[in-house]
């Protein structure tokens, strides 16, 4: 881990944050590498998807066929502090400039005229774009979004679960088949081979079922690092890493699950964080407070969490990015197709909807002794509301204090740094009554 | 605008404006009211066995403190508004909610609801059911619908203790399909040449027919109907009204007063709700199915393409002359829709007014009269009728 810095937040600025891992800053420049090489393959006439994040992209890694994700790409454009001109071209279209703001980026980017200009030579024109009916605006996006490029739309269903088991991460990874309704696995099911019929059809690949079951045993393998670095950290007091470093080092190998370099990305992130409480390196080697982000990362700002470990030695230590790799993701089983179909039934109720987000957050609270929850909530998205109310009653009835702040966490124009940093000084000073260091204080 | 009517429509806009407070008129009929949420709820089968469906709307006029409580900020005003008319007992006469997946936030208000039922029942006793239709227009969609239809016919059927007799299926199927053909007759009279029925008076007998028996609506359609006949012709610019549904006659009255003759809308609370196929007792399930699945694209669940293609067809029906594109705060999905539906209309010649980001409580009024009129004056030249 290379040296720690502080990062302040100013009053207009946002502030990058300083990458500690290498598994992070490696996984950054894989991740330039790996889109130099989409760029290389699509100029060379291949086949590129453009899909959204609750897509079964490992249907696409089992066929060999590149694709991009929509999310990853608003978080990279919101990170290179580009979102504001974006917005402005949806607006000059007549879209709305302020709404669906993580989910329309990819449109935004396809209206822009300078498009090779754009972060890290920009998007690569994708030959089919495909996303779920998980909101009602993101269907339309991605119609719009294929439309600009000329290119096919395949919309994949979405269902309600009814059904409200508990300790649903308990559950999931080997008894998935009985766990998740019946009807919504075998309809998932077809949805998926529609899908795949479709991109055989279009890509003139075919697909195959042992490729599909080697990335399914990668994606566990990856995974399974996950749980084990989940687990170190929770723990280990002072807490070896913080979501600063976690965010990144896991969610880009996450975007390349089901490769053999994601499973070696998540095993050097695993040894890193083991090395570090091997040797005693902390985030806060004074800690004083283990707090939980519940949200949306700040895509473009993670140098905020980093401000207060100085200041006061509060260490942000869990995020729902690593948490849901180390809960969500695992599937054992002998039939990959309904595996994966089960790994897309449930994930957004299960980050989303309570009872199974509260349960969860309660139960990742107490695994890593969390003291307070700094809760982001989106103020203009149906979709990534959690049942604020239900999470907030349900901490603090555990005895857990949360702050909730207000905002979007990727339009970096509704973000105010000053007055979030003085919210969240506010709940550590009054609500987990701890102190600015002496030498930090203003 | 002054135009009047029929007895029968007085009688209709009584109901429309009592609403919920309608509905124990009927109460001595021993019918179980089940509450729906969402206008995809198959109220056929619920008629069938014995309940009496009525539609759960919000108002713009009350204050929602238990929605700002409970709900999110990023939720529709109207569920917010009702949300808060449950949760304060204004439906305590339901013996049953059933939530149809008509959109995102209404998933979402089941879930929520859901939870309140397990963490602080007592403020939300009525159980509730969800039924969860697909709108994609694929078959493994109407498949998968069909399997919830069925499974919505066996839990009803649980409710009640009884199984629904073919002829009781029948007959519930016949009043429906009676009360679309009804309505489909009141929207020709709209849209005629010399149009007896204005914009507010069929937003107003259409929502009558949610808060009363199908059976008593049809009745008082017939007359109603018969009694249009001989009213004065509507006067006014044709203009057709699309996005957001509205909840009352507000909006509408608004326009009217601006010169303008509402001659269609797309949305759930308008021509939406009757337009369709016929639903056929012969098939129950593979009709229902069919009805909800294919009518006219819904707002929040449509695609761009199928919905711009619908609107310009409804547009060109009902010779509008302009559109006025009507989107609330927090209706996001039509916000999306726009710039692909001026084009369609304009590629007709029909100009759109964007009236977006609305208060539900429509407290600007004066300034959308300003914007509206300012329009119909720059419209009055279009060719079209008047």
């Amino acid at each position: 881990m290379s040296e720690e810095k502080a990062i302040k937040p100013t009053e207009n600025k946002n502030a990058a944050s300083v990458k500690r891992m290498q598994s992070a800053a490696d996984a950054s420049q894989y991740q330039r590498e790996w889109f130099k090489d989409v760029h290389k393959r699509v100029s060379e006439g291949e086949p590129f998807d453009f899909v959204n994040a609750d897509v079964p992209m490992e249907i696409l890694r089992a066929m060999d066929i590149p694709f991009l994700v929509n999310q990853w790409w608003a978080s990279l454009c919101s990170a290179k502090q580009m979102s504001g001109d974006l917005f402005g071209l949806m607006k000059e279209e007549g879209y709305p400039d302020d709404i669906c703001n993580y989910c329309s980026m990819g449109l935004a980017a396809a209206l822009d005229p300078n498009h090779a200009e754009a972060a890290w030579g920009g998007m690569p024109k994708p030959t089919i774009a495909i996303a779920r009916y998980a909101c009602d605006s993101i269907n339309k996006l991605f119609e719009l979004y294929a439309q600009e490029y000329g290119i096919p739309f395949y919309p994949i269903e979405n269902t309600v679960p009814i059904n409200t088991p508990d300790n649903w991460w308990k559950e999931v990874h080997y008894n998935w088949n009985e766990f998740f309704e019946k009807h919504r696995l075998d309809f998932m099911v077809e949805e998926l081979k529609g899908l795949i019929r479709f991109l055989e059809q279009t890509t003139g690949k075919m697909f195959s079922e042992t490729k599909l079951r080697e990335v399914m045993d990668l994606i566990n393998q990856q995974e399974e690092y996950y749980q084990k670095a989940r687990d170190l950290i929770a723990k280990t007091k002072p807490a070896p890493v913080g979501i600063t470093d976690t965010v990144p080092s896991v969610m880009i190998p996450q975007w390349q699950r089901g490769t053999k370099w994601a499973v070696e990305s998540a095993k050097k992130f695993y040894e890193e964080v083991k090395d570090a409480v091997d040797k005693g390196i902390a985030v806060c080697p004074n800690e004083r407070a283990r707090l939980m982000w519940i949200g949306r990362g700040l895509w473009f700002n993670l140098g905020f969490y980093q401000y207060f470990e100085k200041k006061y030695d509060a260490a942000f230590i869990w995020s729902m990015y690593l948490g849901i790799a180390a809960d969500g993701y695992l599937r054992y089983g002998d039939d990959p197709l309904r595996a994966l179909a089960s790994r897309f039934c449930g994930m957004e109720e299960f980050l989303h909807m309570p009872p199974w987000n509260t349960d969860w957050f309660i139960k990742a609270a107490r695994e890593n002794d969390i003291d307070g929850v700094v809760y982001l909530v989106p103020d203009n998205c149906t979709n990534a509301v959690e049942g604020s109310y239900f999470i907030v009653k349900a901490l603090e009835d555990a005895g857990i204090p949360v702050l909730m702040l207000r905002a979007d966490p990727v339009n970096a124009k509704k973000w105010n740094p000053k007055t979030m940093t003085e919210a969240v000084e506010d709940f550590l000073e009054n609500r987990l009554g701890i102190e600015p260091n002496p030498d930090e204080e203003e | 605008m002054n135009h009047s009517q029929g007895k029968a429509y007085e009688e209709l806009a009584k109901i429309y404006n009592e609403k919920e407070t309608a509905v124990k008129r009927w109460e001595s009929n021993n019918q179980k009211i089940i509450g729906c949420i969402g206008y995809d709820v198959p109220i056929e089968i619920l008629m069938a066995a014995g309940y009496f469906p009525v539609q759960i709307t919000g108002d713009s006029k009350i204050k929602t403190p238990v929605a700002d409580k409970y709900l999110e900020i990023a939720f529709d005003a109207s569920v917010r508004a009702q949300f808060e008319k449950i949760v304060s007992g204004k439906y305590s006469y339901l013996d049953r909610i059933v939530i149809s997946n008509s959109s995102d936030v209404l998933i979402r208000l089941y879930y929520y609801m859901r939870q309140m039922r397990r963490v602080e029942e007592e403020l939300l006793p009525i159980p509730l059911y969800f039924f969860d239709i697909k709108f994609s227009q694929f078959r493994s969609s109407t498949l998968y619908n069909r399997e919830r239809v069925q499974e919505f016919i066996e839990a009803v059927q649980c409710w009640t203790g009884k199984a629904i007799l073919p002829d009781a299926m029948e007959n519930a199927f016949n009043v429906c399909n009676e009360n679309r053909k009804l309505l489909k007759q009141m929207q020709e009279l709209r849209i005629a040449d010399e149009p007896k029925v204005t914009g507010t008076e069929a937003l107003t007998v259409i929502g009558a027919s949610l808060y009363m028996p199908k059976e008593e609506h049809n009745k008082l359609m017939k007359k109603f109907l018969d009694e249009a006949q001989s009213a004065q012709t509507v006067k006014g610019t044709r203009i057709y009204v699309s996005g957001t549904a509205h909840e009352d006659t507000g909006f509408y009255e608004l326009l009217e007063g601006c010169g303008v003759h509402i001659v269609g809308e797309d949305h759930d609370l308008g021509s939406r709700l009757f337009m369709g196929p016929e639903v056929s007792p012969a098939y129950p399930v593979e009709s229902v199915t069919d009805f909800y699945q294919t009518r006219f694209p819904s707002i929040k669940k449509s695609h761009v393409r199928e919905r711009v293609a619908a609107v310009v067809e409804q547009v060109k029906n009902t010779g509008a002359k302009g559109a006025i594109y009507f989107i609330r705060k927090s209706d996001d999905a039509a916000s999306w829709d726009y710039p692909s539906l001026r084009k369609g209309l304009e590629a007709i010649n029909v100009p759109v007014l964007l009236l977006d980001k609305q208060n539900y409580n429509l407290d600007n009024k004066e300034e959308l009269q300003n914007k509206i009129s300012e329009f119909i004056t720059s419209i009055s030249n279009q060719p079209g009728r008047e």
